[in-house]
């Protein structure tokens, strides 16, 4: 009896330990310390082209500019000039520079389809200086990899493009239009480079 | 017969009025105090300090509104404090976890990104010991860093990848007795 008595007590103390440490959370280990790191969140940044000041959308592969003088006409003695502006306002949080690259242009016919564009000229040429407008522009012919200009983070480039019709073009109909593709790639520099 | 039980009673009642009054009956001794001293617990303790992101150039950032690009490397680095004491105190640092994406829908593409386990070093970047003593004990370094590699076309714009599972903890070593 005195036997089972203190098999009972023994019990007893042994469960209020094990409540008792598992009440507290404490552990039989040795001493150990930890804490918790938390270097945050990284966070990409965005490849925010601008041509003309209008962000060009992701996935987009067209975007519409207009003459610098909207009121211009197209005639053989009169030519047209565009300006495409090309801004790098990525916010990326270190230096970020870009290639802007402008292909050859090539013009169609818009709507009736009347050849108009057989008859075009088309010349590209950078913007060397931004006080300048396209119309004073000296155009050269352009390199077999294009006009590029290269495009500091918060800047841009400024591209001409001038069109004149040819002195053999017929005289279409009042209001005939043509549209000019003018390709344009923008590449991220390598850091560095 | 009467009268030596009665004696015998009054003989008992004396020696116990002798205990009372604080005498003894031992033969000659004489007592010392003996000065053990103090016992006094060592310590064990660990402190991370605030840390810091520096980009490719070394420049630090506050990665909160650090945007980063394709081809770019961030490196976090966070001093790790390391306080042991007790004559035969021996302890293990390491460090667990490590980054972890954010939301499927917002995190990077896992091909487009490296991001380097957490490696703890001395201050002049050596390997951390196996075991720490209070000889050893001190400033220790933990860094990791995130790389963005090249991608193609408008891959990874606007995504976020977040680092939440790193811990560092220091273990005391069993004493051999």
């Amino acid at each position: 009896m005195r036997t089972k008595n203190m098999l009972l007590t023994a019990v007893v103390i042994g469960l209020a330990v094990v409540a008792g440490l598992l009440g507290v959370g404490g552990t039989w280990a040795l001493w150990n310390a930890s804490v918790q790191s938390s270097p945050g969140t990284v966070q990409s940044a965005d490849f925010k082209i601008t041509v003309n000041g209008s962000s060009i959308p992701e996935g987009a592969t067209e975007v519409s500019v207009t003459p610098e003088n909207a009121q211009a006409r197209l005639t053989p003695s009169s030519k047209v000039y565009v300006a495409v502006t090309v801004g790098n306002a990525v916010n990326a949080g270190g230096p970020f520079a870009v290639n802007a690259t402008l292909g050859d242009p090539t013009g169609r016919d818009t709507g009736t389809g009347t050849g108009l564009h057989h008859y075009l000229t088309l010349r590209t040429s950078p913007l060397s200086d931004s006080a300048e407008t396209c119309a004073a522009s000296t155009y050269t012919t352009a390199p077999p990899e294009g006009w590029s200009a290269r495009i500091e983070k918060d800047s841009s480039a400024t591209f001409c493009l001038e069109v004149g019709l040819t002195s053999a073009a017929p005289s279409p109909p009042s209001g005939t239009t043509v549209t000019i593709d003018l390709p344009l790639s923008v590449e991220q520099i390598q850091a560095g480079a | 017969m009467k009268k030596m039980t009665t004696g015998a009673i009054l003989t008992g009642l004396g020696v116990a009025l002798l205990l009372g009054g604080g005498g003894t009956l031992a033969v000659w001794n004489a007592e010392a105090t003996s000065e053990t001293g103090t016992i006094a617990a060592g310590n064990l303790d660990l402190k991370a300090e605030a840390g810091t992101w520096r980009n490719g150039t070394g420049k630090k950032i506050d990665v909160t509104s650090y945007k980063i690009v394709p081809g770019e490397t961030l490196t976090y680095t966070q001093p790790v404090t390391v306080t042991l004491s007790g004559d035969r105190m021996v302890a293990k640092l390491t460090q667990h976890g490590s980054g972890i994406a954010s939301a499927e829908s917002n995190g990077f593409d896992t091909a487009s990104i490296e991001v380097s386990p957490v490696k703890l070093t001395t201050a002049r970047g050596a390997a951390v010991p196996n075991e720490l003593t209070p000889k050893t004990n001190g400033n220790f370094v933990a860094s990791t860093s995130f790389t963005f590699n090249d991608v193609s076309g408008q891959t990874d714009v606007l995504k976020e990848y977040e680092f939440s599972q790193i811990s560092y903890v220091l273990d005391q070593q069993p004493v051999s007795n």
